[in-house]
């Protein structure tokens, strides 16, 4: 139960931390266009659920490699994990305001 | 969908954005003592917010469509600042998941993490809160711009 809470909480962590470097990286070196300049379709690939989505997936991925690593080193994950949570809110946010 | 139904479903989920801000002051207040137990009201804080993502997530794809184009040539300014929205929301929303995670399971845990884990909970919920405050306030000001 222990590792399952640890590996939830590394995948809501890791989703958040993902999503704002996955964005970040699209506004920094990706080749966007202007907003004002696309016409918009149905149907089409909407980038922000298509980030959700990889985060997801990259969140599980974490979330596994959580729960494995506490089976040996549950009080030195959880610790770590309990650190990362201001960190990780503080990253979101930085990269939300600054790199939209 | 018709402008009428856009319109309804736009202003409640207005209106659920600003109602998850006020229930997510409510874990943020009560879990500041570590040990403190409130699974019903943490579970509540976290299932509006989600709701409330998914009633936003239903009708943005209307939104790219119909008015998205038009924001940024009206006011580019306030088209980054719906951008900035989204994304809060997202983060928002994630980490009150993180939070509700935590206070559930931290009984669970050996009592020398217990206090650890709860505070992993207020933080998670102070970072959500002030998130999705920015998100609310943001998301107001584009809809008093720009409508469906």
């Amino acid at each position: 139960m222990v590792r399952c809470a640890l590996g939830a909480l590394a995948f809501f962590l890791a989703v958040t931390a993902t999503y704002a470097v996955l964005r970040g990286y699209d506004v920094l070196f990706g080749s966007e266009a202007n907003p004002a300049t696309v016409m918009y379709a149905y149907g089409g690939r909407i980038a922000m659920f298509w980030r959700a989505t990889i985060a997801a997936y990259v969140g599980g991925a974490v979330a596994l490699l959580v729960g494995w690593l506490a089976r040996t080193r549950e009080a030195q994950v959880t610790r770590a994990l309990v650190r990362a949570v201001p960190f990780v809110a503080a990253f979101a946010g930085a990269q939300a305001v600054l790199l939209p | 969908m018709t402008p009428t139904a856009l319109r309804v479903l736009e202003h409640v989920h207005g209106h659920l954005g600003w109602l998850t801000v006020v229930v997510l002051l409510h874990p943020v207040i009560v879990l500041r003592r570590p040990g403190r137990r409130a699974p019903l009201a943490v579970s509540l804080a976290t299932a509006l917010p989600v709701v409330t993502g998914v009633l936003g997530g239903w009708i943005y794809p209307e939104y790219r469509v119909r008015l998205k184009q038009q924001i940024f040539l009206d006011a580019p300014t306030l088209g980054w600042c719906f951008e900035r929205k989204e994304h809060l929301a997202v983060f928002a929303i994630s980490l009150a998941c993180a939070g509700c995670v935590a206070h559930l399971a931290a009984p669970r845990f050996p009592v020398a993490s217990r206090e650890l884990v709860s505070r992993a909970a207020h933080r998670a919920y102070s970072g959500a809160f002030l998130l999705a405050l920015v998100a609310a306030a943001l998301g107001t000001s584009v809809a008093v711009f720009r409508t469906f």
